[in-house]
């Protein structure tokens, strides 16, 4: 326990000292922030999104706000939950655009789930990157099931279930209340279980 | 706890978000339940295979492709941001603006201007030869035309012209020869045929238009015999009575009034006679006037203002008798 709060406690410095030199325009620094956010970036944005290109976009795009809006951080939340909340209203941004829903060349299935819920979507993955890193059909299932789901809980799934955040994290990233982020998440995972019956 | 309680708790029995109390109720009732063990598993086995995804590593290019967005002009960035991508967005943006201005046509309808009509008319009948023009037309080409369209039809002014343009005043000059109140009224029942027939021949000698000539047969006939007197009758110059005069000048106002104008001053001459009246009419309202002006006296348009006014107009009558 003592060891987690010190790590944390590094963690929170490191952050810090970053932050301060990218203020400051020190050279490299940013580059060194995005190399220890990038992964994470960019797998949340792909988990969201479920589309390798426009997760490289987003992620690119959060970066570009956070150097743009780096000056004006304050440490009043942590830096990666400042980061993951440019990260997933970018990604909000993107789904609720009309350029994205056009994009999407996608085979509804019209036989939704869950009457009210969006159906099913059978993307052509065959040509994505994202497709070869993930052979194993069960892992495709489960980011398909995560792309059925609406855009507030697949947020939450995503952040709880893939990224391991606390309800507490979940909620300032969000700016959700507890409760709310409880309940919600509550009824998006029973949905994803009934969707994932048969195969995990 | 019944079944669907269990079902409610089983995350939080799993995160260790349960008082000892209900972690204890809980596994109690999963002994004795295998449906709730089921769903137990259930949400164990959703649990691991969501950890199970494997982090997605950003591209190898990641920092580069950031940097040589960052490095972009604004120029740019708004340009990709409008247009990008060419095969989606400008189709979509076609489309909006298509929309936009079907909606707009909608509400604001185009229909050709009124005044407009009356230019054209005006233009036609100046290339016709005069013989040519057909007698009724004038009744509404008469009509002098507003600002912007004969403005339209005139070569671009001179900077002396329009230094003079600048010192004319702001208002139509209109001279109205009153018409005599015998020509205004039908002709009454007991009236002399000499009478009639001197109001029958004025009307044709001073009306150029054909509304009122309707002179039958019997009339020409007695014309002809009594040629002389009614000739006679039609150039001796006629002048009107103070109170004719007076009662075109309420006509006139009444005729503003009913078209939404007001009177701004009245002129007198030296028998206390009004000679002039200047009035000022909503600008949508001028065709109207002047065509109800014709019925009240002969108007002619001495001079037009030499800019276009918005709301009202300024009309100066002088009464010509």
């Amino acid at each position: 326990m003592s060891r987690r709060a010190n790590s944390s406690e590094e963690s929170i410095q490191r952050d810090r000292k970053l932050v301060e030199e990218v203020q400051l325009q020190k050279s490299d620094a940013f580059d060194a922030l995005m190399i220890r956010y990038k992964d994470m970036v960019f797998n949340l944005c792909y988990r969201l999104l479920g589309d390798y290109d426009e997760a490289n976009d987003c992620a690119q795009e959060t970066f570009i706000k956070v150097y743009r809006n780096v000056k004006s951080f304050k440490f009043k939340s942590s830096l990666s939950t400042w980061i993951y909340r440019i990260a997933v209203n970018t990604c909000k941004n993107h789904l609720s655009s009309a350029t994205r829903r056009f994009q999407i060349k996608a085979v509804r299935l019209g036989n939704p789930a869950r009457e009210g819920e969006p159906p099913l979507e059978i993307r052509d993955v065959s040509q994505n990157p994202a497709s070869l890193f993930e052979r194993g059909e069960e892992q495709q299932a489960i980011q398909r099931a995560i792309e059925s789901l609406p855009p507030r809980k697949r947020i939450l799934v995503v952040l709880r279930d893939v990224e391991g955040k606390s309800y507490e994290e979940i909620a300032r990233i969000t700016g959700l209340k507890a409760g709310t982020v409880k309940s919600t998440l509550a009824r998006a995972r029973e949905q994803l279980r009934q969707q994932l019956k048969g195969i995990i | 706890m019944k079944c669907k309680e269990i079902h409610e708790v089983l995350e939080h029995y799993l995160d260790n978000e349960l008082s000892p109390e209900e972690r204890r109720e809980v596994r109690e009732h999963l002994k004795g339940c295998p449906a709730c063990r089921e769903e137990l598993a259930s949400v164990k086995r959703y649990r691991k295979a969501m950890a199970s995804l494997k982090t997605m590593p950003a591209p190898d290019n990641f920092l580069e492709s950031v940097h040589r967005r960052l490095d972009r002009s604004p120029l740019r960035r708004l340009l990709d941001f409008l247009f990008m991508p060419v095969h989606i967005k400008v189709p979509l943006e076609a489309a909006g603006v298509l929309a936009t201005v079907i909606v707009v046509l909608f509400l604001f309808p185009v229909t050709p201007k009124r005044d407009s009509f009356l230019a054209m008319r005006e233009k036609e009948a100046s290339r016709m030869p005069a013989e040519e023009i057909a007698p009724k037309a004038p009744d509404t080409a008469k009509i002098p035309l507003l600002r912007e369209d004969s403005e339209r039809h005139m070569p671009s002014r001179s900077k002396g012209d329009k230094k003079a343009a600048a010192e004319e005043p702001e208002q139509y000059i209109i001279a109205l020869q009153i018409t005599p109140a015998s020509m205004k009224t039908p002709p009454m029942a007991g009236m002399d045929k000499t009478s009639r027939l001197l109001g029958s021949a004025m009307k044709k000698a001073e009306v150029h238009d054909d509304r009122d000539i309707s002179v039958d047969v019997e009339e020409k006939d007695a014309l002809k015999d009594d040629e002389t007197s009614s000739r006679k009758a039609v150039v001796r110059p006629r002048s009107e009575s103070p109170r004719e005069v007076n009662d075109t000048v309420q006509e006139i106002k009444r005729l503003a009034g009913s078209l939404e104008g007001r009177v701004i001053r009245e002129k007198y001459n030296k028998q206390n006679v009004p000679d002039r009246i200047i009035l000022e009419i909503p600008t949508r309202n001028y065709t109207d006037f002047m065509n109800q002006l014709n019925r009240i006296g002969k108007p002619e348009i001495q001079q037009t203002p030499t800019r276009r006014a918005k709301r009202s107009t300024q009309l100066r009558i002088d009464l010509v008798q």
